[in-house]
């Protein structure tokens, strides 16, 4: 079953100059794939992922989530049910705990705030011991693996992961690529990958270029 | 922190300030309506132009003399004409007013009685009748040997013994002066003796006078020929706070028969036209005004006399008119100033908040990201605005009952500081109102959290418009 589908994407930033980022891109992501978008610097790799994820507006084109056209005010509903985000700066809200951070999606689709979840969630990643440590005091590859854990909060379709190694030394680049991997292929989940990473991106199912504002196969 | 210090600093002030001037204009009002009362029923042009009132000055009966309303009340007879051996009634003289049993309708008893029967929805309500006269006072002062004069064109004004709040403004006498008005059940008790005891407004004890000094009212007494000048003797029987009127200060309380007196000598007309004769009412509380005021204009009507007589309440009074409203004006432009100078301080809050979405930037975008909606984004800081204004409400509410609790001691302070009294008691009284007006608080518990959660508005628009690929990728 195709879970995302994306024909004749266009964007373009028009400030501080024009810059035609992606030209037409066009994929289609079937459920338990894994995708691997990589590509030099400033190709656009990262907008396309938001665009993906719904984070940012497209000019032209459309894009299918799970066979629903792409709605702006319906956005934040299918990022917090259908979408997981795993970024490269981590991206956590450092003044709440580990657990908090997993169980902030739930807070915001209302459900009630059940800690057992969480502390499940922690112990997939392996940080159950560390679920009331303030983020800002976990290592890099800690902080990772609470991202990981808090994107599979509410059970999502759709895994983003834009270069979820790219801030971390070698080894714990690895092990954080083995979890991801484990918990895509063990809880059927469909994964998006940016990276420049190729061991990375040679553990996935398909692989694409982007270049020139064009997404092409590897 | 800072934004809710401003807020309260202002809440404080606004709360102070207009609940000190809501208590001076409440004791001003208080004052008012305890001298002269708050609902006045007075003769119209039809009383005076009519047969009833003209009568008396055609019949042997009434001396040849038109009567006061009380006079009127006093009288057995309504007609005191005698076609044997009065004059010729005037052929331009209105019709006498006469029911269909051919009876002369007397508007007096017949005013008197229905507000009598008032009393039964009005528990508590007291009426009497009033005159208002005008005379010189001329008052003779021996001190240590030497006699001084002291003269002032002055209004009589009628003892309202009825009048339940009179005795609160009477200046007690510490001297137990054998010449001073006491009170006795509540009701001020003049001393009888061969001269007519007076109540003088308190600013001439100020200039020196005392109780028992003696002293004359002229007035003149228009004859065939000339005008003579009349004296009645009169002694100082104490002194009242007439609070806070233009003609307070030349007001006199004497006994109902001097005013009598002078009237039946001549009419006396007011140059403000307040009416000089009439009904003075005192209902419970203000609050029954309306209602008293309506249901008496009602049963006049239906009684057939509402033409006969003018039914006003204190706003209305020629002579507080104006202050009443000058206050009423003041306390809209207090109330807009306080409204202006807390939205300046809700501002504050504006440009706070603003701060705090820039530096939150990264945090709104990662909620963004997790699906957390603009309107909850929004929420979030236009509430953070209005708990602001709801703390500094609850601070500045708090402190401006504690500043009006201790405020006799902030104006001792104040006035140690000045090396004078800070605030002149003859305008504002002895001691500065300190009771927390329920109208201020209620407009500061309405207004500070609303304009809060406005000025919070701009700020939480600005966060439900960061778009989060772009505060994402910024990091």
């Amino acid at each position: 079953m195709t879970i995302l589908k994306a024909t004749h994407l266009k964007k373009a930033f028009r400030s501080p100059q024009y810059v035609d980022v992606l030209s037409d891109i066009s994929l289609e992501v079937e459920e338990g794939e894994s995708i691997a978008i990589t590509g030099r610097s400033g190709e656009g790799k990262t907008t396309l992922l938001h665009i993906l994820g719904t984070l940012e507006p497209f000019d032209s084109g459309e894009l299918l989530i799970a066979g629903q056209p792409f709605n702006a005010s319906e956005a934040p509903r299918l990022r917090n049910q259908r979408i997981g985000f795993v970024f490269q700066a981590f991206n956590l809200l450092e003044d709440f705990s580990a657990l908090e951070n997993v169980l902030m999606p739930s807070r915001i689709a209302r459900k009630p705030m059940n800690r057992a979840r969480g502390l499940e969630l922690l112990a997939l990643v392996g940080l159950e011991s560390r679920a009331d440590f303030p983020t800002k005091l976990l290592s890099g590859g800690e902080r990772q693996r609470v991202a990981i854990a808090r994107a599979l909060a509410n059970n999502p379709d759709l895994l983003f992961a834009d270069e979820p190694s790219g801030n971390l030394d070698r080894a714990t680049a690895d092990a954080i690529g083995n979890l991801l991997f484990d918990l895509v292929r063990t809880h059927r989940k469909t994964l998006i990958l940016v990276t420049h990473d190729t061991d990375l991106s040679s553990r996935c199912t398909k692989k694409y270029i982007l270049s020139g504002g064009i997404l092409r196969p590897s | 922190m800072l934004s809710v210090a401003v807020i309260s600093l202002v809440v404080w002030l606004v709360l102070v300030f207009l609940s000190v001037t809501s208590g001076i204009e409440k004791n001003w009002l208080s004052k008012l309506t305890a001298l002269n009362a708050p609902l006045r029923i007075s003769p119209t042009e039809k009383y005076y132009t009519s047969y009833f009132y003209q009568i008396d000055s055609l019949s042997a009966a009434s001396n040849y003399t038109v009567k006061t309303i009380g006079e009127k009340a006093a009288n057995p007879l309504s007609d005191p004409y005698s076609q044997e051996n009065d004059m010729e009634i005037p052929p331009y003289w209105p019709q006498a007013d006469r029911d269909a049993a051919g009876k002369l309708r007397d508007p007096v008893r017949l005013a008197i009685r229905e507000i009598e029967s008032l009393k039964k929805d009005f528990p508590g309500l007291h009426f009497q009748d009033y005159e208002v006269s005008g005379a010189l006072l001329r008052l003779q002062l021996n001190r240590q040997g030497h006699t001084s004069y002291l003269s002032q064109m002055s209004y009589l004004l009628s003892l309202a013994d009825e009048n339940p709040r009179l005795s609160e403004l009477l200046v007690p006498d510490t001297d137990n002066n054998p010449f001073a008005a006491r009170i006795e059940n509540g009701k001020i008790v003049l001393p009888t003796g061969v001269e007519q005891p007076v109540l003088l407004p308190k600013s001439y004890r100020d200039s020196g006078v005392l109780v028992g000094d003696r002293g004359f009212l002229c007035y003149s007494a228009p004859s065939a020929a000339t005008s003579q000048e009349q004296r009645i003797s009169i002694r100082v029987a104490g002194f009242y706070d007439p609070g806070f009127l233009s003609l307070g200060n030349r007001c006199l309380i004497v006994p109902g028969g001097v005013t009598r007196m002078i009237y039946a000598a001549a009419q006396t007309y007011s140059p403000d036209g307040t009416p000089t004769n009439g009904f003075f009412l005192w209902p419970t509380s203000l609050e029954e005004l309306p209602a008293l005021k309506e249901e008496i204009a009602l049963r006049f009507e239906q009684t057939g006399i509402g033409s006969y007589w003018k039914v006003a309440s204190f706003e209305e009074y020629e002579f507080s008119k104006d202050l009443l409203q000058q206050f009423r004006s003041d306390k809209t432009l207090f109330t807009l100033i306080a409204g202006i100078i807390l939205l300046v301080a809700c501002c504050n809050i504006i440009s706070l908040l603003i701060l705090l979405v820039n530096d939150k930037k990264r945090e709104i975008a990662i909620l963004q990201s997790m699906g957390a909606p603009k309107k909850s984004i929004a929420a979030i800081f236009a509430m953070c605005g209005m708990a602001m204004g709801l703390l500094s409400c609850l601070i500045g509410s708090g402190l401006a009952l504690f500043t009006l609790h201790h405020l006799d001691a902030l104006v001792s302070f104040l006035s140690a500081l000045q090396g004078r009294a800070a605030f002149n008691p003859l305008y504002f009284g002895q001691h500065l109102p300190n009771q927390l007006s329920k109208d201020a608080l209620l407009f500061v518990l309405l207004a500070t959290p609303l304009l809060s959660l406005l000025a919070g508005l701009i700020p939480a628009l600005k966060a439900s418009h960061i778009r989060p690929s772009e505060a994402l990728r910024s990091e």
